[in-house]
């Protein structure tokens, strides 16, 4: 560089001030914690959840057992309500005003037809506290089909993506048009990327020839783009954990990030993190590769013109994973760093040569 | 993407200029040239210099007959760029940028297919960076406007077969996070600094593919590409040519002109008002293009400032009074557009 000690010294004053808020910033956990404390009152509980239960059962809801069961610092938090088996219902709490746009997605989708009386489902809509900005779902039926991770036995890996595959298609067949299209910097997560760059390259430097190489490729494949590309409703955040699988449907939560978009987007996330989870998990690759296989086969061929640029989404996505990880330098589950990194590697290779 | 390797252009950089010296090659080349010089043009007679070659991928060469005749030549590396940077000269030449028109271009003479290279009449008149360092404003203020006003022309333009530029690449966001993760990796303290600055790029980025129509974009239009003489603007270079978001042309005028003044110890004040007049002039005319200068405003400060922090060639006193103004520079650029978000 022209000369590190200077511009260290130049950049010292401004980096003496605070650091301006990062959009990755952790939002305030412990206050969302504190709102939800109220929620699990017997007062809120009798006073807001209850009567809104009863419209949609008609029925009488005394007994509940509530609880906070994720609070990751995302700006959300979820609760869940339990009045018995057949009565288990699910709030999500917001700290913007992302949740009545959320409520009425997820009415839209329930009211297009992923509902009760469909194979693929999305929760049920219960209703919308404005004033507590609280979304009430009903919980949905099946076993996530990330248990399959577990060894759960109930839950098979293969099927279940097939199924996956199948559900994803008919979401992105739907005429759904709600909310403004994604942009690609946004889908392709270029600023996360390019912030997830500057980290990795200040921590590890001695790996910077290394990742520009990678950066270069993925962006020639992201230039060649097809443009304009047809932009269907898609899901956001579509992986095997928010995937419930049963007999009588497969349901799909979370839909918080639903938008117009590139339909390569969540099939590249689902092959995305189950690779990356069964090679962390020490999980048979094999079974990963069927799965992998059942996905893109069954997905592609309902929704054949996302195969244009899956690759492409795919190779950023691994990309985007990789950076973060090589930040950190730690293991992963069963995996050390030393493990993973070619992993990464090779899998940004073969998104890359995906349908190329 | 640029074709080849830069050690491949570079190499075919040096054999050319060596080629397109030689006064007989020359003299082949630009002999058919002389009917459209109404016998004027005489090639026994003539001189040859490169006079630009900074970019390693094509050669600007001037030749000057005894009698006074220039013609000037580029050749490229890259096989279809001369062609096609000579089909849009032709185009926009006899579609209403033809000398007489007041806004112009460079008259295309020919292409020369084996050497790939095109020919072309020089512009006429002072190139508008000389004006803006140092003519007085009365006279300097008219050219700005002009230049705009050739601008507004430019991308009004309806030229057909314009490569389309994809909207990431448009956005550059991994170009900067190139530059920037070239001096995080020397200098790891700057790494916040910079992530700071990403996160307000971030803000006033556009919210989608096509918030703007594309338009034919220049590319690299900035002062020292545009010739005046008395209330003609003629503009040169348009190898960059491709349909995109017309604030980047518009963004990159205004920072180069700031930038030639900040590096050249210039008057800033002045290149303020040189700059505010140029985009004044272009919104006058074309407001609705100009929906996403802010983010491309911010965007050129901010390579301009990691280039500089990367450079060899500058002391650190120098260093520091630029990079303020950058970073001032990119800080109005992201504030501006937050206001306005907050007024709306």
């Amino acid at each position: 560089m022209g000369a590190t000690g200077q511009t260290t010294s130049f950049l010292t004053r401004r980096l003496a001030l605070p650091p301006a808020p990062l959009a990755t910033a952790s939002f305030d956990r412990e206050g969302l914690a504190r709102k939800a404390a109220d929620f699990t009152t017997p007062e809120f509980i009798g006073t807001q959840i209850v009567p809104l239960i009863r419209m949609e059962r008609n029925g009488h809801c005394t007994n509940c057992r509530s609880n906070v069961v994720q609070n990751t610092g995302t700006g959300r938090l979820t609760l869940r309500y339990d009045f018995g088996p057949e009565d288990v219902f699910f709030a999500k709490l917001y700290s913007d005003d992302l949740g009545p746009h959320c409520h009425e997605i997820n009415r839209a989708l329930w009211e297009s037809g992923f509902n009760a009386s469909a194979y693929y489902r999305v929760p049920q809509p219960i209703g919308f506290l404005t004033d507590h900005n609280l979304l009430l779902m009903r919980c949905v039926p099946g076993i996530a089909l990330g248990a399959a991770f577990d060894g759960h036995a109930a839950v098979d890996l293969v099927a279940g993506s097939r199924e996956a595959a199948k559900w994803l298609a008919a979401m992105h067949r739907s005429s759904l048009t709600t909310g403004s299209p994604d942009s690609d910097w946004e889908s392709l997560k270029l600023f996360r990327m390019a912030t997830r760059l500057i980290k990795a390259v200040a921590v590890r430097p001695e790996k910077l020839d290394a990742i520009r190489e990678l950066m270069n490729m993925l962006e020639k494949r992201i230039a060649k783009l097809p443009e304009p590309r047809r932009f269907v409703f898609t899901h956001g955040r579509y992986h095997h954990d928010h995937i419930f699988v049963s007999a009588d449907a497969i349901a799909v939560i979370d839909l918080d990030r639903c938008r117009l978009s590139d339909p390569a987007k969540d099939a590249a996330e689902f092959v995305r993190v189950l690779r990356l989870t069964a090679f962390k998990e020490g999980f048979d690759m094999g079974r990963a590769e069927n799965a992998t296989a059942a996905f893109l086969s069954t997905y592609l061929a309902e929704i054949p013109e996302a195969a244009a640029s899956l690759g492409c989404y795919w190779a950023a996505f691994v990309f985007h994973s990789f950076l973060g990880g090589l930040k950190q330098g730690r293991a992963k589950g069963t995996r050390s760093w030393e493990e993973l990194m070619p992993f990464y590697v090779s899998e940004i290779s073969r998104a890359l040569d995906f349908s190329r | 993407m640029r074709p080849g390797t830069r050690f491949e252009r570079l190499n075919w950089k040096q054999r050319e200029a060596e080629v397109f010296a030689n006064h007989d090659i020359a003299a082949q080349y630009i002999a058919s040239l002389e009917m459209k010089f109404n016998g004027a043009w005489r090639p026994s007679g003539w001189n040859v210099e490169v006079v630009r070659s900074k970019a390693t991928d094509r050669i600007t060469l001037r030749y000057v007959s005894d009698d006074g005749a220039v013609v000037y030549g580029k050749a490229y590396f890259d096989r279809l760029l001369g062609r096609e940077t000579y089909d849009s000269l032709a185009y926009l030449w006899k579609n209403g940028f033809a000398a007489g028109s007041g806004l112009e271009i460079p008259e295309p003479l020919i292409f020369v297919e084996e050497a790939n290279m095109l020919l072309m009449r020089r512009a006429a008149g002072t190139p508008l960076s000389d004006l803006a360092a140092a003519a007085p404003l009365d006279e300097v203020l008219p050219a700005i406007r002009a230049a705009a006003r050739w601008l507004v022309k430019f991308h009004a333009a309806d030229i057909h077969g314009l490569p389309i530029q994809s909207p990431c690449e448009g956005m550059e966001i991994l170009d900067i996070a190139d530059a920037l993760a070239k001096v995080a990796a020397e200098c790891p303290g700057c790494a916040s600094f910079f992530i700071g600055m990403l996160h307000d790029l971030h803000t006033v980025a556009p919210r989608s593919n096509i918030s703007v129509r594309p338009t034919p974009v220049h590319g690299q239009f900035r002062a020292a590409h545009v010739f005046i003489e008395s209330n003609r603007a003629t503009v040169i270079d348009i190898e960059k040519i491709c349909l995109s978001d017309p604030a980047k042309d518009v963004a990159r005028f205004v920072h180069a002109l700031k930038k030639n003044c900040l590096e050249e110890s210039g008057d800033a004040q002045r290149a303020e008002q040189l700059a505010g007049e140029f985009v004044a002039e272009y919104r006058r005319i074309a407001d609705s293009n100009l929906e996403n200068l802010d983010y491309f405003r911010a965007l050129l400060a901010f390579k301009a400032l990691a280039k500089l922090l990367k450079s060899r060639k500058v002391n650190e006193e120098k260093r520091q009074a630029i990079g303020e103004l950058y970073i001032a520079e990119f800080e109005t650029a992201t504030r501006a557009r937050s206001v306005q978000t907050a007024a709306a």
